[in-house]
């Protein structure tokens, strides 16, 4: 398959996959919880990001270089779901560890920054965030678990939580070498950001949707419940 | 290394990590797995210790009842019966005041069988024996007597399937129900309904007294014997209902928990 073809089917599926956790969001806002609705700014935030990461390519003299942009949206997109760990974790310690994995977070991007320019992909910087938040979801899926074990199919934070877990700890090998791939196999390094990122992405904002549609399901399944 | 190589590599140490994530949340997912079971063996435990205690408590107390009963029946019977005649002799020995003996006879044979009903009550092997619906009427005969309200007792009679813990149950719990009645209602009627059918036995008390707001009272420190009738009730797989509201009297219900609803 042709880079072309792989770059075409990537923004098809990958705004399909935004697009159908977008709708469900929209559908399920009313019965949101501030915590679902966190996740749901986010998707809002990552939509923009997305959009302005094509639309950047086509600014003159960039040299289709839209790394900039994933810069601009790693501390947004971190803050945010960092704001919805805060939301869920009540434990004084796991509160220490999200403002602790912050501050790490935010020394590793901006010396990566200062290090590489702005121009050029954080990539430690994501790495670090991927570390940060793979810690504080899987601590939200252990405490999940831990109290709504035998209903754990019909949570939405299970699946919220599931997404931004295999999505962070997914990528964290392929962007350990972003840069060596980048300077010396520029089109593998395509290649596997098209198929592992974007596989990875599509895989987070599905289970998103699912998350969204069970807040909708559990609301209505209630009201239901109470007119009988 | 060739790009195959590279992209094999970077591939599998994805899927590495991904594999020991999914393997960490399966983990927790197991951890919960094991909580909630000890969870739920600890409430058990608690339930059967609690349900082991409450038999002891009803043991006891029936224990106490039934020689409470046997003295009443043998000791104070026995001095009454010696009243009796020792006020026969009197009439003999003074004919002339015979007449002036007449209301002390009448409140002595009313006391007498005041005590015999009582006694009764308090015996669980007569309740036992003679069943529940006779030994509710047997209550409801003593109640009347007392003539403090205007007692209306229907039955839907038929063979309920109580065992004979629940029946004793039912029982002293309708003797409460019934005390706080004479005690707090200032009712004028009572309205009792039992209906003994086999799948569908219901006790209900109904009062046309001051009545109390239930979920004030249930809230206060006033509210412990009507808690301890709805534990006891509940103990004895029995579901009770309390409905009142100030001024509108009170409704209490006793029923049989059917299987289906006792909960797993």
């Amino acid at each position: 398959m042709s880079i072309a073809h792989l770059y075409i089917l990537r923004i098809i599926h990958e705004f399909t996959c935004i697009t159908i956790a977008f709708v469900s969001g929209l559908v399920a806002f009313r019965h949101m919880n501030l915590l679902h609705r966190i996740f749901f700014y986010q998707l809002i935030a990552y939509f923009l990001i997305i959009f302005l990461s094509y639309a950047a390519q086509l600014i003159p003299n960039m040299k289709y270089n839209n790394q900039w942009v994933y810069n601009l949206g790693m501390p947004i997109e971190a803050g945010i779901l960092s704001w919805a760990a805060y939301e869920y974790l009540k434990n004084y310690r796991e509160k220490f560890l999200i403002w602790a994995g912050g501050a790490v977070f935010l020394i590793v991007f901006i010396s990566a920054l200062i290090l590489k320019g702005p121009l050029a992909f954080s990539n430690y910087g994501y790495i670090a965030e991927g570390i940060l938040l793979v810690a504080l979801y899987l601590s939200i899926l252990y405490v999940q678990f831990a109290n709504y074990t035998n209903i754990w199919k019909r949570s939405p934070e299970i699946w919220l939580g599931l997404g931004v877990v295999l999505y962070f700890a997914g990528v964290v090998p392929y962007f350990s070498l972003f840069d060596y791939l980048l300077n010396n196999h520029p089109k593998i390094s395509l290649y596997l950001f098209n198929f592992v990122t974007v596989g990875l992405s599509d895989v987070r904002y599905l289970l998103l949707a699912y998350g969204f549609w069970l807040v909708r399901r559990n609301a209505l399944a209630k009201t239901t419940t109470v007119n009988e | 290394m060739n790009n195959t190589e590279i992209v094999l590599s970077v591939i599998s140490i994805t899927l590495l990590v991904l594999l020991l994530v999914s393997g960490i949340v399966v983990v927790f997912y197991q951890s919960g797995r094991q909580r909630l079971k000890q969870q739920i063996e600890l409430a058990q435990n608690k339930l059967n210790y609690e349900k082991e205690l409450r038999q002891v408590e009803t043991e006891v107390s029936e224990e106490i009842m039934g020689q409470f009963a046997q003295e009443l029946h043998d000791n104070i019977g026995q001095l009454l019966t010696a009243v009796h005649i020792q006020l026969e002799n009197l009439k003999i020995d003074h004919p002339t005041i015979k007449e002036g003996f007449k209301p002390m006879e009448i409140y002595l044979s009313e006391v007498s069988q005041q005590l015999r009903l009582l006694s009764r009550t308090l015996n669980n092997d007569y309740i036992g024996h003679i069943g529940l619906l006779a030994a509710i009427e047997v209550e409801v005969s003593r109640i009347k007597s007392l003539r403090r309200f205007d007692i209306h007792w229907k039955t839907v009679s038929g063979s309920s399937n109580l065992d004979k813990n629940q029946e004793l149950m039912v029982f002293r719990l309708f003797q409460e129900i019934i005390q706080n009645a004479l005690r707090h209602s200032q009712a004028k009627n009572v309205y009792i309904t039992v209906n003994n059918e086999s799948e569908n036995f219901q006790l209900k008390v109904v009062d046309d007294g001051k009545g109390f707001d239930v979920e004030n009272i249930m809230q206060s420190n006033k509210a412990s014997g009507l808690r301890n009738i709805i534990k006891r009730a509940k103990w004895a797989g029995l579901a009770c209902e309390i409905n009142s509201s100030p001024g509108k009297g009170c409704t209490i219900s006793l029923k049989k928990i059917s299987a289906m609803e006792l909960p797993a």
